[in-house]
């Protein structure tokens, strides 16, 4: 495998597989000088509501057709700096407060792309990628719209 | 011959519709919007989320009013995402 040019794409149930270390490692090869790793974790409360936990859901075929167009698309924009690794995992099914819903890893050449398509990948994940989310509260449950979401355009 | 759609429901769909496929009979080559209209008939608790829905057909997103499905076709009805994490 080119692991200058890899890609490993996960949605996966299993928390075991969400381990930020080992996204970055995956990544990693002798020609790359910046690793950028984000991982999202699943807050206690929002908009001032306790949340007891997450549930995600989503239509995989087309996650992973967007994912992959939106990696090619980093690789577009910061081709000229250098090849990118990445690796991508989101969460599906319930996850608890404080575990990884989602974890982006880059590596690159030189510290600036890394970073800067760690950034890309995780808000147009959000915006682009179809995986819903529902907050479960003590005293009732809602799926929750991003007002960012795209995909018609 | 195949003369049906596949359509898939997500997240509130889901929970309206209760199933995550089904099987849709259509008479040949069909305008997306005749379907939706056929669905909002048997599940009226559609539209208002439908509204700001995105609609896919073999995993390309499709505007509906000028979208035709054929048997055969994977039709997916998308609620507006809400993945990552909550920040």
């Amino acid at each position: 495998m080119d692991k200058l040019n890899s890609t490993r794409i996960l949605l996966t149930d299993d928390a075991e597989q969400m381990n930020t270390g080992e996204h970055a490692d995956f990544v990693q090869h002798d020609g790359a000088g910046g690793i950028a790793t984000f991982s999202g974790t699943v807050r206690d409360n929002n908009e001032g509501r306790d949340v007891d936990f997450l549930e995600y859901e989503t239509y995989e075929a087309l996650a992973r057709k967007q994912l992959n167009g939106l990696i090619e698309e980093a690789r577009e924009r910061w081709s000229g700096r250098g090849k990118l690794a990445v690796a991508v995992s989101h969460r599906t099914g319930k996850v608890s407060i404080g575990e990884p819903a989602v974890i982006v890893a880059v590596s690159a050449p030189h510290r600036a792309e890394s970073l800067e398509a760690c950034r890309f990948l995780i808000d147009r994940l959000k915006a682009d990628v179809p995986i819903w989310k529902k907050e479960h509260f003590s005293d009732g449950e809602v799926w929750v719209e991003n007002e960012e979401t795209d995909l018609a355009q | 011959m195949e003369k049906e759609v596949t359509v898939h429901y997500f997240a509130q769909f889901q929970e309206i519709t209760d199933c995550q496929e089904e099987a849709v009979s259509l008479d040949g080559e069909t305008p997306l919007d005749n379907l939706l209209d056929k669905l909002i008939d048997q599940y009226p608790e559609l539209k208002e989320t439908l509204n700001h829905a995105a609609i896919s057909v073999n995993l390309e997103t499709v505007e509906p009013e000028r979208t035709t499905v054929e048997p055969g076709d994977e039709v997916a009805l998308l609620p507006p995402f809400g993945g990552g994490s909550s920040t």
